[in-house]
Order: C-alpha cells, then structure tokens, then sequence
C-alpha cells in the first residue's frame, strides 16, 4: 500500500508562450507509516508534485499511482484517490467557509457519502487529535483564532479517514508552540500508518521529522533518500538548490577551529558537547 | 486539470508600436469617434471598409489578426442571438416562411447590420485595452475627466478604482482557482448535477473569496493610508501624459476617415 510516482513529467499550459516544465522525471515512493518530506526552493515544483499525489493535477507523462490505481482512471476513481490522500494546501484556513465548525468538518465526509453518525464519530475524534474542543462546533470558523483556523482546516482533511496526508508548508505563518504542536501530532498520526508528505522549504525541518527527503530544483529531482545521506552528502559538497542549515553551519565551523563535535541539529546537544570541549 | 478559463477580454499585450505610443486621450477620444461612426452605419457592405480599417490598425500596432479576432470570443453568442432576433421579427417582405417563423428581405439587412455593428463596436473598443496599459488608461480617463471636477464629479477617485480594479482581476482569478482546488481535494463535485445543484456546490468556493476580498480591500486601504495616500489633490504623477503630435495626427485622420466612412454610407 503506497503513492508510487514514476519518472512524472508535467507542463503548464503546454503550446501557448507560457509553457513552462515545472516537473521532469520525478520518482517517488510513499508507503503508509512514513514521513516523507519534499525539499526545495520556491518554483522548484514541490507544490505542482503534491497537486499529483491527489489527482488534482494528471501527469503529462509518467504515472503516479495511489494503492495500484493510477490517478488518470477516471473520474471516480479520481474521487476515491482523493479520500485516501488528503491534501492541505498552504495557508488552509482560505478553504474555510461554513456557517459552523460543525458544518466544516462535514463537508469533506458528506461529499464522500459518509453516514452522518459516522460524521459525527469522526468529527469529534479529528478534533480532539488537533486539540479543537468540542465547544468550538456550534461557533462559526471566522470567529477562531489564526492557530485554531489552521488546524480546523487540517482537522476538516483528516474527518475524511485519509490513508495519506500531503501538506504544504503547513507550519508556515504559525507561531513556534503551534509548530511544534503539529509537528508532534503528525508523527503521532504516522505511527499509527498515516502517510505523510511534508512539503516545505525549511531543510532542518526535514532533517529532524522525516523518513526519507526528495530534494527538488527546477522540476528535477537532486536527491532522494534517509536524511541521514543526505546530511552526509550535504557535508562533502554542496547540494544544489539547498544551503546547509544554521546549526550545521555552526558546527562545520567550530570543527574547523579544531573542536571535536559531531554533527547534530539539536541545539541542546550541540551545547552540551560544547560545554565538554571547552572544560577539557 | 484546468479549471477556469483566463479570459482574454481586454488583456494588453505589450509592444513597441506606432499604436502602443499614442497618448491614451488620444486613444480614447479616436475609440469614441470610430464608434461613433459604427453607430452612423446603415449598409452592411461598408462593413468592408470597416473591416480594412481593422486590418490596417492590427498592422500599424504590431498585434496579430487573430489576436483581435479572439478579443470578440465572448460576445459571439450575443452577436448571433441580436442578429437572430432581428432576422425573426422585422416586418416587411416576406423570403420564407415557416410555421410561425418568417424571413424578410428587410429582416436579413437588419440581422447584418446589427451582428456586424455589434461586433465591430466590440473589436474596435478591444483595441483600446489591447494597447493601453492599465495605468495609461486610467490616467487618460483621469485627465479627460479632470474638466468636471468643478462639478463634483470625483475624476481621480474614479481612475483609482478602475486602477485597483483591473489591477486585482488575475489575483482574483489565482485565489478562485486556489479555493477550487482546495475545495475539489475535500471531495467537491463542481461539475456533476443539475443547475441547481451545481449553483450550490459553488458556495463552498465563493465564501471563502469573499472573505478573501475584503480582507485585501482592507489591507489595501491601510497600505495606502500608511504612505499617506488622500486623494487626489495636489499629487504628481511619476509619468506625465504629454500630448505629442503625432497625437494631433493620429486624432484628425481618425475623425477625417470616420467622417469619410459615413458621407460615403449616407450617399449610399
């Protein structure tokens, strides 16, 4: 069970004066219980990659395939494969715009025909899962606040039981406490064998919380593998389209002042191997 | 997968051209005249001539035939339902006849004249913004109105609001498409159902872009008033519009021809 994309190409208004290749042979494999995360800069794709994951976007050539069926069979099999891969664009909390949370959280499951008492089971689950409680159903979505307004409309995907979640910069505008939050709750979600893939540009991000890292450039893929390689990679030589991360940088310095520290992200290490070093 | 269509009515396309150079009040009061004229016509066959005007114009602004000819893609069926309408209910001698509908010699002068004036009216207007910024075309309506300010009637205001409006019609249009998409992942059907049905499945799609739109009207207006922007008086203009002679030019042979068209049409 897994999202396979094979060498996916895909153009924009293809046979106009804007065409443009915003992806060129891209592989990908996304089994369920992983965090995959999708690096790159801005223009580099990863958006237009997420929109195939969910059959929004169909592939100009390649395939992209959800549980062996291929996102181009048709339009109901479109609309099965966009239950079972969730999809949060970036700044979600645009897409709210029921009377009530109530009626947000139902309209994905509506849609997909769910009965209403399974509705109601799950509504309540997917907002305890992101801390939304239960007194918020009867307010109306305008009224709650930035954070609460995010993760309502990251609650109002996975009410729909996705077996797949594809977010994109989903932590982009949120504060470092409401960050850290959904971070956790996403790798909760993923021991329990939700598939998820991370959008981002933010590389020390991927570093810390993924599985395996695709690192995207102008539509063509630099790399793809455990972040353990890539942070490998990274310190032989330079990597396309990415710069190493502050406390690496930090780290790769210190080293060559002759400090023995081994390569961390986490700061509090990094402080304590300090603290060593200079005692000694 | 696409799911709105652009359109192309009233986009500039930028070029380097006797046209594109023109002061926009020149532009604008020759549009006036040449529709004007349009309106004088009365016989459908100088609607060649007209035709060849266009031709010359597309020539002389370096933007293609076909480009012109898409600017009247949206009005192709009101062109054809006016001219129906006429072809069915003018009186006069009868051609053919059947059932309760009936075609006249009178009627089929009267379908041409109206579908061609009507779509000439359109591509010739489409000239206008086809090569006239935006700004131009606003700074060019500002300074035509700026003559009744003394009447109350707020010119600068009026050219701002165009500015803001045509400037936020693709943003628009991405935000649209945004919310489409977003909505269509949560298992949205836009395209199945009846009439009904479907004006429904829309709302999910136009609450969110009303949000979205007042919230950037008020962002705008608090950028604007953070750079100290109150109205009109007494602003500058980074480029002023300067009335060259090769505006006089262009105006007077646009009215000499207008002016040609329609002695000609009325002579018969």
């Amino acid at each position: 069970m897994s999202i396979r994309v094979e060498s996916l190409c895909y153009v924009y208004h293809p046979g106009t004066p804007l065409e443009t290749q915003a992806l060129s042979g891209v592989d990908l494999i996304v089994e369920r219980g992983t965090w995959v995360a999708v690096v790159g800069q801005t223009g580099s794709g990863k958006s237009t990659l997420a929109q195939h994951l969910n059959a929004l976007l169909l592939p100009s050539s390649g395939r992209v395939e959800v549980d062996e069926v291929p996102t181009t069979a048709g339009a109901l099999a479109a609309r099965e494969i966009r239950r079972k891969v969730g999809l949060v664009f970036q700044y979600p909390e645009h897409q709210l715009f029921a009377e009530t949370v109530r009626e947000e959280m139902a309209f994905g499951p509506r849609n997909w025909e769910f009965p209403e008492e399974e509705i109601k089971n799950s509504t309540r689950k997917a907002m305890d899962l992101l801390g939304l409680p239960q007194e918020l159903l009867d307010r109306s979505p305008f009224e709650l606040s930035g954070g609460q307004k995010r993760r309502l409309s990251i609650a109002s995907v996975l009410v729909s039981r996705p077996d797949y979640l594809v977010l994109d910069e989903p932590t982009a505008g949120l504060d470092a406490q409401g960050r850290k939050e959904l971070l956790y709750l996403l790798k909760r979600l993923v021991k329990e064998g939700l598939g998820v893939v991370h959008v981002t540009h933010d590389l020390e991000l991927a570093l810390t919380m993924a599985d395996r890292i695709l690192v995207l450039e102008k539509g063509k893929t630099v790399f793809c593998g455990t972040p353990g390689s890539l942070l490998d990679e990274l310190l032989e030589r330079p990597v396309r389209g990415l710069c190493l991360p502050p406390i690496l940088e930090l780290v790769s310095g210190l080293r060559s002042y002759g400090y023995s520290i081994p390569y961390t992200l986490d700061s509090e290490e990094l402080a304590d191997c300090l603290e060593r070093e200079i005692r000694s | 997968m696409k799911f709105l269509n652009h359109l192309t009515l009233g986009q500039y396309v930028p070029a380097n051209s006797f046209v594109h150079q023109l002061d926009p009040r020149c532009k604008i009061l020759s549009v006036i005249a040449l529709l004007a004229g349009i309106f004088l016509m009365v016989h459908p066959a100088a609607f060649f001539a007209w035709g060849g005007l266009l031709l010359l114009l597309s020539r002389f602004s370096r933007i293609s035939f076909k480009v012109v000819l898409q600017g009247a893609r949206p009005v192709v069926l009101l062109v054809v339902f006016t001219a129906g309408i006429h072809l069915f209910l003018t009186k006069g001698t009868v051609l053919w006849e059947w059932g309760f509908l009936s075609v006249t010699r009178e009627g089929v002068t009267m379908a041409l004249r109206m579908g061609l004036r009507l779509f000439f009216l359109v591509l010739f207007a489409g000239f206008l913004t086809l090569t006239t910024s935006p700004m131009e075309l606003s700074d060019g309506l500002e300074s035509l109105f700026r003559p009744f300010e003394r009447f109350g009637f707020p010119a600068h205001e009026m050219a701002m609001m165009m500015t803001i409006a045509l400037r936020f019609i693709p943003t628009l249009f991405d935000e649209t498409e945004r919310i489409l998409r977003a909505q269509i992942a949560r298992g949205a059907d836009l395209e199945h159902g009846g009439l009904f049905r479907r004006m429904k499945a829309f709302i999910p799609v136009l609450v969110p872009l009303f949000v979205i739109v007042f919230q950037r009207a008020e962002d705008l207006a608090l950028a604007m008033e953070a750079r100290c922007y109150r109205g009109g008086s007494g602003r500058t203009r980074m480029n002023p519009l300067a009335w060259k002679k090769s505006d006089t030019f262009a105006i007077a042979g646009v009215i000499a021809i207008v002016a040609f068209f329609v002695l000609l049409d009325l002579k018969g």
